[in-house]
């Protein structure tokens, strides 16, 4: 069976070392260090080409950068990336080393948060009944005309659409732009639910997270009726460099 | 995105309950949920993470959310599995 070469990252460390052993497609792995002058590949030996995103491996990947990131700076690689062999990873280190070395050295000292807003059903709830009327009004209305059920959870469905918009315009800009003023960098992402006000990523220096975190606490509790926080870091910075690896297909 | 209309206060749920860093979030992550060149791969992601934040919210059990998450990674496998004939006949014609 040919051995493949999975790619967890990139990290500022010339040093040939091991970072333990892990479990990946479900044998456990070795993660090492493949050194190119300053800068290392973190890999691990695999016998599968293809990934799936299962929870275990997703977890291991996760895992192998953060151990990473406790003593380097890391440029992470996208989950189920795989090389056909070391001298692959060699060939990618050595022709994209300029590029990996300038991204290691411009994110040294510094951590990915993740900030994510969600919106609370019954603030909504609320807001919307003052403006489409009572909802008790609706729903007498509805037993009364039955046929009249969709345009009357459409016009709520509206409704409710106009709120979160014009949260997302007021309370979850000044919310966006006060963090902005504490962090190097801002990215924002798309929501992933519909329950989302805001999916955002924060580059801060590592020293100055736990004061990052505080600053995020207070606030939310200023918005603790309209929306709630989901805080998460230190992470690996995903949001702030894209490493691809181009490799040969095998 | 026209998969995030409301049409009816009944869909609402409270989203509160995830855990800060769950699998959901790391999916998002560190896993390509748009990929330009493999559209498809792209959705069958998204479905996943949708399917994470339902479990994560207790919205969905133990077994249809084992159920769908072998479903969706089965069709990720047949997508790649197509990609891959896909090249190799592009190779032989040359």
């Amino acid at each position: 069976m040919s051995t493949f070469i999975y790619l967890y990252g990139v990290i500022d460390s010339g040093l040939p070392q091991s970072l333990g052993s892990v479990k990946l497609g479900s044998l456990p792995r070795e993660v090492r260090t493949l050194p190119l002058e300053e800068i290392a590949a973190l890999v691990s030996e695999t016998d599968e080409q293809n990934f799936l995103p299962t929870p275990d491996d997703v977890l291991t990947h996760e895992k192998v950068l953060e151990t990473a990131m406790a003593e380097h700076t890391v440029l992470p690689i996208r989950f189920g990336t795989v090389a056909g062999s070391l001298e692959d990873v060699q060939v990618f280190l050595k022709e994209n080393y300029r590029e990996l070395a300038a991204n290691l050295s411009q994110l040294r000292g510094k951590v990915e948060v993740g900030v994510k807003a969600f919106w609370h059903k019954e603030a909504v709830r609320q807001e919307v009944e003052r403006e489409v009327g009572q909802l008790a009004r609706l729903k007498q209305e509805l037993r009364q005309a039955p046929g009249r059920q969709q345009e009357i959870g459409l016009a709520v469905g509206q409704a409710t659409e106009a709120v979160i918009e014009r949260w997302k315009e007021t309370h979850v800009q000044s919310f966006l732009a006060t963090l902005q003023e504490y962090s190097l960098k801002t990215k924002i992402n798309p929501p992933i639910s519909i329950h989302m006000l805001l999916n955002a990523s924060f580059l801060v220096e590592r020293d100055q997270e736990p004061g990052f975190r505080c600053r995020v606490l207070e606030l939310s509790q200023v918005y603790t009726k309209k929306f709630g926080i989901k805080y998460a870091g230190p992470l690996p910075p995903y949001n702030f460099v894209d490493v691809r690896p181009v490799l040969p297909q095998r | 995105m026209p998969e995030m209309k409301l049409s009816s206060l009944d869909l609402l749920f409270l989203p509160l309950a995830l855990p800060a860093k769950g699998l959901w979030f790391i999916l998002e992550q560190i896993t390509d949920l748009v990929d330009k060149e493999l559209y498809d791969e792209g959705t069958l992601r998204r479905k996943l993470l949708d399917l994470q934040v339902l479990y994560e919210l207790g919205e969905i059990q133990d077994e249809e959310y084992r159920q769908s998450w072998k479903d969706i990674t089965a069709r990720l496998q047949f997508l790649r599995q197509q990609q891959l004939s896909d090249e190799n006949e592009g190779r032989q014609g040359v």
